[in-house]
């Protein structure tokens, strides 16, 4: 034990900007930790222990350089949030610990082929293949395209602080992983293109999103599109900018779920429609708000624009980088427009401000810790916007780096002309509400788009499916394999005289093969 | 160096199984006290060996011997106790004191009976770990057999019974399969004793050798359930009383691994076996018992059957990584004996507490077991988890070593069917655990069904004790889980006295 604890310890790096992720990570826990005080109702104890334990393995998990620990403190921080998932319901708990303990499996995989092929530590590696394999074994973890499936129904149906904990750092965990194994000289063409879906699609689909839990989780699908994006580029630049990323919509989304939690509560609703007069309501909140989503925009004197702009600024200088870089931009700003939008332009009178912040009355009673958990958050976008070598001149690079303002704020004002101009055009993006996302039915409509092949209509159980492709094939099968070997006692009984003349032949049959 | 306490460990729980029948007849109440008594004599023998050979434990070089009669080694029976003996030995023991303790708290009927067969198995379970004569061996198989036998008849119910003559149908033939290999090595070599065996078995005619490594190779491959010859297994678990299936599972199967190991590396050798190609074969057959295993395992409907068809997939697995001969196979092997012992014995003596009300051990019987019993089917679930391999508990970090092993020995099979056995394992184990939480709802012919249908041992005399053994099993897995290397030096040193054959031969004979 003495051995093991001496290994953990000596198997502990604080090179580069990795302390600082750590740092980070305590920071944006100890903020979900502030916000659940008064929205955790039952069971607080169990709570903050889990808390606790999730607190450590994620300072494990991005300091470690040995595999063992950082797989197993992965899997504390995969079974700590799992059970963090019970506040809301068990059923979502079974689907997240499924689909993780599967992705655990493919890592586990990885690590172990890395391990056999020589990298005894976690470093950089070179090997294309394997780097494949381990892009592959923590997408299901951090949300890589396609394995992205099971994000915005479980961010979505989480409780508000937990939303923030798995939105906010538990997925970023995979791109930590990721700045130390990809080679920064070379970056990975995959995980690029990756990115650049990621960006797309979960771009698309928030602005398809009425109810505001579920489109931040699919901007969080988007925005990870970004780190991923950067980190498949390669470069010092694009590095430092994905870290600042990690960091900027750590604080940024974190917020926003923790709001969204204080927004759930005041009107009683999800939906981005309903939230009218929040500013009167809630000022502080709605600040928060406000700073936060122009943070996921990207605009000007932002804590996203000054991550943003280092990603950009790492590509390929050409014509052909840049616009698709401004549709990205653009992307990311309508639909947080969008929202901010619907919940402080659409029908709102600003007109009597004061007097109207003074008689506003609340249906739900704002505690200080709420308050303070906000008002952190929100400090860190501005931190990050105001002083991106951060705190101590962590990153050195950035110390006197050149971030373009002048240019930033143009392009701001193009995308904000852009965006309004779109969203009035468009009436908002006003789309139908869509009912809760959960993992089942996107069983059922994957099965539905199967049959519906067959051009036969047919309703599902997708509880009875499952139970019978996942069980009954198992079982069934099995059972027919176990009545082949079962036979009565005497043929058991013959297999003693057939096995040992096999071994007394065994020779003989040997030199046949 | 004679040590007379090593003959202690066979005589004391020999002579409390003689003592337990005539105490009945004084006092019924006194016996109790006695199986106490016997069992603490036994732990405090061990301690006191541990306590003073403490250095030579550590260094490797622990080496005890008692000759039976004064008769020196070739010529008289002798006991030897090295340090993979000494390893097995403790775990046992250890393993059989908290079976006893469980069983005190179990056993209601017929109570002397059981303490007397019980004590027979510890006794002999000693005796042929220690021994270092083949003859000797022999008999102490046959007297483990015999009263194992009696106790999975020990309900005197139609499965029991039925289950009791299987077993030793098989266990008799593999017993008599060893008589006869015992014999054949007297007629061609002249001697009993291992050491003495061990050091001329290589002059033997090849065919000689390869018959006589057949004939114990089958009859062990029939006592630990490998592929061919599993079909007792299952059976015998699932119909006998809760202790007696700890007893088979955890420490019966331990034991004739440990006389495999004794067997094959010390007697035969692995070079012979090498020679005859045996490796190879042997390799693919325990891991195609142990894929088996796992496969039946998915269609059991019984919760007991299941933990023995598992237990067939182990037992398999640590078969095949032992086959390999290297040291890390050794390592991770013994590592997964010690931590499937005290898993597969929590699980049973669990299950013998879920299981009181239930009318029989079917699945659907097994509704709302979760609810009834919370705290005990939480430590259930925690012995689940450590056979399917999770992270902070013992049997994560022996499977890990094994598939270490398999890797390093470039044996992907084998690799696979770790795996392969953690996946089912989860498959096979989550049905039930979500069985165990359903909420029942009694109907009227349940009622009936449950009234009438009252298992013989329904009535726990004593619960708490019952609860506190599976707790004290739940804590080993996650306490070694945590200081798995603290087995490192016992482990190191066992496996490096398996490897020395020609150290043993030597103390053996020239001391």
């Amino acid at each position: 034990m003495a051995l093991l604890w001496q290994q953990f310890l000596a198997s502990f790096s604080f090179e580069s900007y990795f302390p600082l992720l750590a740092e980070v990570g305590v920071i944006l826990t100890l903020i979900t930790a502030l916000a659940a005080w008064n929205y955790i109702k039952e069971y607080k104890f169990w709570y903050y222990i889990l808390t606790l334990i999730y607190l450590i393995s994620t300072v494990v998990v991005i300091l470690t350089t040995d595999w063992f620990f950082f797989l197993f403190a992965w899997e504390m921080v995969t079974l700590t949030t799992t059970f963090l998932l019970a506040w809301s319901s068990w059923k979502l708990v079974k689907q997240y610990f499924v689909i993780q303990f599967t992705g655990s499996s493919i890592l586990l995989f990885a690590a172990l082929a890395a391990n056999a092929l020589g990298y005894t530590e976690i470093a950089a590696i070179d090997s294309v293949l394997l780097q494949f394999v381990l892009i592959i074994g923590m997408a299901t973890k951090s949300g890589i395209f396609i394995f992205h499936f099971w994000l915005p129904p479980i961010h979505s149906e989480a409780p508000s602080p937990v939303s923030a904990i798995l939105s906010g750092w538990v997925v970023k965990l995979g791109y930590i992983f990721l700045l130390k194994i990809i080679p920064i000289e070379s970056g990975n063409t995959m995980l690029y293109l990756l990115g650049i879906a990621m960006v797309v699609y979960g771009g698309w689909q928030a602005v398809r999103s009425a109810d505001l839990k579920i489109m931040l989780a699919y901007s969080t699908v988007s925005q990870l599109g970004f780190i991923a994006l950067a980190i498949g580029t390669g470069g010092e630049l694009a590095f430092l900018g994905a870290v600042l990323f990690i960091i900027a919509h750590g604080f940024a989304k974190t917020t926003l779920f923790i709001t969204s939690g204080i927004l759930q509560r005041e009107y009683g609703s999800r939906v981005v429609y309903d939230f009218k007069g929040a500013i009167f309501k809630r000022p502080l909140t709605s600040l928060a708000v406000i700073i936060s989503f122009l943070s996921l925009a990207g605009l000007v004197f932002s804590a996203g624009y000054n991550a943003k702009y280092l990603i950009s600024s790492a590509q390929l200088p050409g014509l052909l980088t840049k616009v698709v870089f401004f549709g990205f931009a653009l992307i990311s700003a309508i639909y947080s427009l969008r929202i901010l939008y619907w919940i402080f332009i659409v029908d709102e009178d600003y007109s009597n401000f004061a007097d109207k912040l003074k008689k506003a009355l609340n249906s739900y009673q704002i505690y200080s810790t709420d308050i303070l958990a906000i008002l952190f958050g929100t400090l860190g976008v501005l931190i990050v916007a105001f002083w991106p070598e951060m705190p101590g001149d962590m990153l050195e690079y950035l110390v006197d780096y050149d971030f373009n303002i002048i240019a930033g704020v143009r392009d701001s004002i193009i995308y904000i002309l852009l965006a309004v101009y779109l969203i009035h055009n468009n009436a908002g993006f006003k789309v139908k509400v869509r009912d809760h996302l959960s993992l089942e039915r996107y069983l059922r409509s994957a099965l539905d788009f199967i049959f519906s092949m067959s051009r036969k209509n047919v309703k599902f159980d997708t509880d009875k499916i499952f139970e019978t492709v996942f069980y009954n094939t198992i079982f069934n099968t099995s059972k027919k394999i176990h009545d082949f070997f079962y036979q009565d006692l005497t043929i058991q009984l013959l297999w003693i005289p057939v096995f040992l003349s096999i071994l007394l032949l065994w020779q003989q049959i040997y030199s046949y093969f | 160096m004679m040590e007379t306490r090593i003959i202690l460990l066979i005589i004391v729980p020999l002579g409390t199984a003689f003592i337990i029948p005539f105490i009945d007849l004084i006092n019924a109440k006194l016996r109790r006290f006695f199986v106490l008594l016997g069992i603490s004599i036994q732990i405090f023998n061990l301690t006191s060996i541990v306590v003073q050979y403490f250095d030579q434990i550590r260094d490797g070089s622990l080496f005890l011997q008692y000759h039976l009669g004064g008769w020196q080694p070739p010529f008289g029976i002798n006991l030897v106790m090295d340090n993979l003996s000494f390893l097995f030995i403790a775990i046992v023991t250890l393993s059989l004191l908290f079976i006893i303790i469980y069983s005190i708290g179990y056993v209601g009927h017929h109570e002397g009976k059981f303490y007397v067969l019980y004590f027979i198995i510890i006794a002999a379970s000693n005796g042929a770990m220690l021994t270092g004569d083949l003859f000797n061996m022999y008999v102490f198989i046959e007297l483990l057999t015999i009263a194992s036998g009696a106790l999975i008849a020990f309900q005197r119910s139609h499965p029991g019974s039925e289950a009791a003559i299987k077993y030793l149908f098989y266990n008799i033939i593999a017993g008599s399969l060893i008589f006869f290999g015992v014999l054949l090595t007297y007629f061609n070599l002249g001697t009993l004793t291992m050491a003495d065996v061990a050091n001329n078995f290589a002059a033997l005619e090849s065919g000689i050798q390869l018959f006589i490594t057949a004939i114990f190779l089958t009859a062990l491959l029939i006592k630990m359930g490998v592929f061919p010859f599993l079909f007792w297994l299952p059976k015998s678990y699932d119909s006998s009383p809760a202790p007696v299936t700890a007893v088979l599972s955890g420490v019966l199967s331990k034991i004739y691994l440990y006389l495999f190991i004794r067997l094959i590396w010390t007697v035969i050798g692995f070079e012979t076996i090498v020679a005859l190609n045996l490796n190879i074969l042997l390799i693919d057959i325990a891991l195609f018992s142990s894929f088996l295993g796992h496969v039946f395992a998915l269609q059991a409907n019984n919760i007991k059957r299941l933990l023995g068809y598992s237990s067939i997939g182990h037992i398999g697995m640590i078969f095949a990584v032992i086959m390999l001969n290297t040291e890390a196979g050794f390592y991770g092997g013994i590592l997964h004996i010690i931590a499937h012992m005290f898993m597969k014995a929590g699980l049973f003596v669990a299950c013998g507490y879920l299981l009181q009300y239930t009318v029989s051990n079917h699945y659907r019987d097994f509704k709302g077991v979760g609810l009834r019993d919370k705290p005990v089917f939480i430590a259930f679930i925690i012995l689940l988890l450590s056979m399917i391999g999770m992270p902070p508990l013992l049997g994560f970090a022996s499977k890990w070593f094994i598939l270490m092993a398999f890797l390093e020995a470039q044996s992907y099979f084998g690799a696979f069917i770790v795996i392969f056995g953690s996946l089912t394992a989860v498959i096979y184990y989550l049905r039930y655990i979500a069985k165990g939480f359903e909420e029942v709802r009694l109907s009227e012919d349940d009622l009936k069904m449950e009234v009438f249908n009252q298992p013989l041992l329904s009535v726990l005399y004593r619960e708490k004790i019952v609860t506190f053994i599976t707790y004290a099993y739940t804590a080993v897995i996650i306490i070694f889980g945590f200081g798995f290397r603290f087995l490192n030096i016992p482990l190191r040193m066992s496996i490096e006295s398996i490897m020395n054959v020609e150290r043993y031969i030597e103390l053996v004979l020239g001391g």
